[in-house]
């Protein structure tokens, strides 16, 4: 009886503060992400339709459809291009994924975009007459560390790699000076060499390494094949890289930017900016469950304006600057989670909108068998701005149907 | 003269071709220049470790990833010495299967890089590369 007159009191004290709701609620903090794709973002291109080549002739291919053999401009094309892996990152192990410093994680995590969209009568947004190409970078300034788990596997895996190289490297040498076939066929190919003036491509020389070569791998596969402890700590060294994978926590910076340059007439020495923008993140997230973001947008020229809902500024020569922060606390080991999260818009270079700012707390205990208890407290964008601020307060009870959990 | 398809089809499969393991001659002169070593590992994102021995000292124990250019030792004093030395890598990358070993070595008569490669079947699965280098001067 005591908990269903507490269940009434508090479905009461909701009631309120649902009234108080607005649209500016559904705003939600993630609009102010970066893109995945910069110059695709800023000429409207789907995400589906952005090409992401991982080598060299994936592009040539892509290239060569989208310009219909090298014969056409493209007129509808967006790709995005990493370098480094789009050159296969020689020499990039996962001990160098871990690295912090900013040359390696520069060149880990650079991407260049381009977009162009040509004639397109079907668009209000993008003249016919004109030509659009834009540009765009993204890459991270710092990176998270990999988590105690993937560290502890990958610790444990080149611990057992070690084992096997260095077992297989002594074994097999003991065994090569040891063979007599083998030794013979190496004082053949050096009295060859010596015979020849050193010429390794001499076809004797080739067809004497080429033995030495199969002797060597029939030795090595009889060393694997004999030795118990080997062939275990290969199986154990399988059992651990099947289940690596790489998870990061800390701290974290990403940059990514980009403009767009409308060609008047297909002109290319009449070009002005179409638009542009630069997106900053930053933030951490931490083992303990805990997580902070920070997101600042810039845009010139958006399509639409984050501070302008009711649409009252024409999208021309405008700037706009957007922040947001986002805290979060929901550690696994205990049932109470708390998260803030605030979001900042302005125009800078007009006076007909005001900044605002809007900021929620909520915070949630989970009592178990799908019963939740929550609690948000903040303050909205909209006109209450004027009044000094709105709080707005909910206390929700939640009660799943189904199994208990 | 242009090469045929079946020339051009079999320089492909060559390149292709699966090989873990090499033994073979790296040609030197009597001088007192330094002989480098540099191995790199591909393809991105998987895991290595190598061991190297020079004729009876393990140089190099343990080694993770790629290893940058260093020395093994002058021309004179490498002469009749060979170099064992085992690679072990690990699929962890999960978009390839592909495993690579390039060991490049300066200082001698000319700069030669080998190339090992192999696609291991299961994810997972490690690659064993041994090479076996003799340093001869003629």
């Amino acid at each position: 009886m005591k908990s269903i007159c507490f269940l009434i009191a508090l479905v009461i004290i909701s009631f309120p503060a649902f009234s108080q709701e607005d649209d500016t609620t559904k705003i939600k903090l993630d609009l102010l992400r970066a893109p995945s794709s910069p110059a695709a973002n800023l000429l409207d291109f789907a995400v589906s339709d952005i090409e992401k080549p991982s080598d060299v002739s994936a592009f040539m291919a892509s290239l060569q459809s989208a310009t219909n053999s090298n014969s056409l401009l493209p007129s509808h094309y967006a790709v995005d291009l990493a370098p480094f892996w789009l050159f296969r990152g020689k020499g990039l192990t996962t001990d160098k994924m871990d690295s912090r410093k900013f040359s390696d994680v520069f060149r880990q995590t650079f991407v260049f975009s381009t977009a162009v969209r040509g004639s397109d009568s079907s668009s209000k947004e993008y003249d016919p007459a004109n030509f659009y190409n834009s540009f765009g970078i993204k890459f991270s300034i710092k990176r998270g560390s990999f988590s105690k788990r993937t560290s502890e596997t990958l610790d444990t895996i080149t611990l057992l790699a070690g084992q096997v190289a260095s077992d297989v490297n002594a074994t097999l040498k003991a065994t090569l000076d040891s063979s007599s076939e083998y030794q013979a066929l190496a004082e053949a190919r050096r009295n060859k060499l010596v015979a020849n003036g050193g010429n390794m491509n001499d076809p004797e020389v080739v067809a004497i390494s080429k033995k030495m070569t199969n002797l060597q791998e029939s030795f090595r596969t009889k060393i694997i094949g004999e030795k118990e402890l080997l062939r275990s700590r290969l199986a154990l060294l399988k059992q651990k890289a099947q289940s690596f994978k790489i998870e990061r926590f800390g701290f974290f910076i990403d940059f990514a930017g980009g403009v767009t340059l409308e060609f008047v007439d297909k002109l290319f020495s009449r070009s002005n900016v179409h638009n542009g923008g630069a997106w900053l993140t930053f933030g951490g997230n931490y083992e303990s469950g805990f997580s902070i973001l920070g997101l600042a947008r810039y845009l010139y020229n958006p399509d639409k304006i984050f501070a302008d809902n009711a649409g009252v500024i024409k999208t021309s020569n405008i700037s706009t600057l957007d922040a947001g922060a986002r805290i979060i606390y929901n550690s696994p080991m205990s049932r109470f989670a708390l998260s803030g999260e605030g979001i900042y818009r302005s125009v800078l270079n007009k006076q007909t909108i005001d900044p605002s700012w809007r900021l929620v707390v909520n915070a949630e205990y989970d009592l178990g068998n799908n019963q939740r208890l929550t609690f948000s407290f903040g303050r909205h964008f909209s006109g209450t701005i004027t009044k000094g601020g709105n709080v707005i307060a909910a206390l929700n009870f939640l009660k799943g149907f189904g199994n208990r959990r | 003269m242009a090469k045929s398809a079946k020339s051009i089809a079999k320089t492909i499969d060559a390149d292709f071709e699966e090989k873990t393991t090499l033994d073979t001659v790296y040609l030197i002169d009597g001088s007192n220049r330094e002989v480098t070593l540099e191995i790199i590992i591909g393809a991105p994102g998987q895991t290595a470790v190598t061991d190297i021995i020079l004729q009876d000292d393990n140089i190099v124990k343990g080694k993770k990833g790629s290893i940058k250019e260093f020395p093994l030792g002058t021309n004179k004093a490498l002469n009749g010495k060979k170099i064992f030395i085992t690679t072990v890598v690990t699929d962890t990358a999960r978009d390839t299967n592909n495993t690579e070993e390039i060991i490049r070595l300066r200082g001698g008569l000319m700069f030669i890089e080998y190339k090992l490669f192999k696609i291991v079947k299961e994810e997972g699965d490690s690659a064993i590369f041994t090479s076996v280098i003799e340093f001869f001067k003629i």
